[in-house]
């Protein structure tokens, strides 16, 4: 492979063919910028153009955006920010968990049927659930709670997956020493996860 | 680890059980387990009693058999199938070989991967609905919108984006492919990494050129992803709503050009309040999904002992 990158041309073209990508990857980010500057009816009637049209731009938007009366935005954001942490922390606790499980435990009588289960839960649009899931949470009185939110995908099948796949590779031994200084395999879990 | 039990003894009773064999693994695997009953199996239990009844309400629940599924013969439901299968179709006949391809450059020495990864990552994490604002608008169909800018410079006329069959699926793909190139890219090149280098300069002493180490070594070191990326795709494709909600701005598209299985069932149950109807949709999505998925897996062979 090292020959290809020792050839200029083809290096070059390579570079070439990757910063195509990673222009299409940024221009929308740089649309949306300058779209936030524009008045919305010219969004409707243009479209996003090529042309960013300086002339027009205008802050009203950012003006509507935090007028109190307006817009609720500092709440929305503060929302945003306790959904995601609340759903980062449990999620990389409960994940971690039960991937390691899965991984370490070799002999586990059922490691296989969860794993199984793991999959299955990957392969299934929860979309197909959501309306029982719906009248679960309003039965549970978790509905317009933020653990409604929450909950329900706390424990998601691709973080397992990866946390699985990990611990597949942790050495055996370090646990071995773990025990022998007589943690309990909680405290390992921890430790190991936390590398 | 059949030992464990034995190991801490000195009659503490908590931490010898704490330590048996099964016990452990069943207290970490747990959250899982409670989080599969109480938002997996129930749920899908449901979902099928539902998918045989009329439902008004929650008390004015009658069983009406097959009506539900009978009323699913309809072009509308076709037509979101049709619709699915495409957008599935070609999200993997991109998303799995660009990326590869896309990868093992990523993977060469002095291309610059540290400026590219995480440029090429960046759109995964926006929200579905703020890039799809941006597609809205720039697939619109202005002469001057920047898609019509585009193809118009190989000289295509300006092309009515989110009005016609053909021309919306490739808004929706490419939409799909903005955001999810990176993430499989991720994948591969984390795939990459874990190959042994001996065996390309081996191979390269034998005289294998490039194409031939990549078919014979990179591709076969590939496989496992590979199969991981296309079920996650089989997955993301039947599943795929919230593009098409974003591009269009409503469930229900002009002429069923870009609406989806799952946004027929959004569309029935929670803006038509047909639950039980919404339902029965949901079950034969998960048996499409099923099947297509076991065949997959079949085909791939992943069913083999020791392969995961």
């Amino acid at each position: 492979m090292d020959a290809v990158s020792n050839n200029r041309a083809s290096r070059f073209a390579i570079i070439f063919i990757l910063s195509i990508f990673a222009v299409f990857a940024l221009l929308p980010f740089y649309f949306l910028l300058v779209s936030a500057f524009k008045p919305g009816v010219e969004m409707i009637r243009h479209g996003i153009t090529l042309n960013p049209h300086f002339e027009k731009f205008t802050l009203n938007q950012f003006k509507l955006l935090f007028d109190p009366k307006e817009s609720n935005y500092f709440y929305w954001y503060r929302n945003s920010l306790l959904y995601t942490g609340v759903q980062t922390v449990m999620s990389l606790v409960l994940t971690s968990m039960v991937g390691y499980g899965l991984g370490v435990y070799t002999r586990y009588k059922y490691r296989n049927a969860v794993f199984v289960m793991v999959l299955l839960v990957m392969m299934i649009p929860v979309e197909i659930m959501i309306l029982p899931l719906y009248k679960e949470m309003v039965y549970l009185k978790l509905f317009d709670r933020i653990w409604g939110v929450v909950l329900p995908f706390a424990v998601f099948p691709s973080a397992v997956f990866f946390f699985r796949q990990y611990s597949l590779g942790l050495p055996l031994e370090l646990m071995d020493s773990g025990r022998s200084s007589s943690k309990i395999t909680v405290g390992n879990c921890m430790e190991m996860n936390s590398k | 680890m059949q030992r464990r039990g034995l190991r801490i003894s000195s009659g503490r009773f908590f931490l010898r059980y704490l330590n048996s064999p099964d016990v452990v693994p069943t207290i970490f695997v747990l959250p899982f387990m409670i989080s599969f009953v109480l938002f997996f199996v129930y749920p899908l239990i449901s979902t099928f009693q539902m998918s045989f009844q009329e439902i008004h309400g929650f008390s004015d629940v009658r069983y009406i058999g097959f009506t539900n599924y009978k009323n699913l013969l309809n072009d509308r439901f076709f037509a979101a199938i049709r619709v699915t299968m495409t957008y599935t179709f070609w999200t993997i006949a991109i998303l799995v070989p660009l990326p590869v391809i896309l990868a093992v450059f990523l993977n060469l020495k002095r291309v610059g991967a540290g400026f590219f990864k995480p440029v090429l990552f960046i759109p995964q994490l926006t929200s579905v609905i703020v890039a799809g604002i941006f597609f809205r608008f720039a697939f619109s169909d202005s002469p001057d919108a920047l898609f019509n800018t585009i193809v118009g410079f190989i000289g295509i006329e300006p092309v009515r984006w989110l009005k016609e069959a053909t021309p919306t699926m490739v808004a929706l793909v490419t939409l799909c492919v903005w955001r999810w190139l990176g993430v499989n890219i991720v994948y591969f090149l984390s795939a990459l990494q874990s190959i042994p280098r001996e065996m390309y300069e081996v191979a390269a002493i034998d005289g294998a050129n490039a194409l031939r180490r990549f078919l014979h070594i990179t591709l076969p070191f590939l496989k496992p992803t590979i199969i991981y990326v296309t079920t996650i795709s089989v997955y993301g494709g039947f599943a795929m709503f919230s593009e098409s909600y974003a591009l269009f701005g409503t469930a229900r598209t002009p002429g069923e050009i870009g609406s989806t299985m799952v946004g027929y069932l959004y569309q029935q149950a929670f803006v038509e309040a047909r639950m039980g109807f919404g339902a029965a949709a949901g079950v034969v999505l998960f048996f499409m999904v099923m099947i297509i998925n076991l065949i997959q897996l079949k085909v791939f062979g992943a069913f083999r002992r020791g392969d995961y």
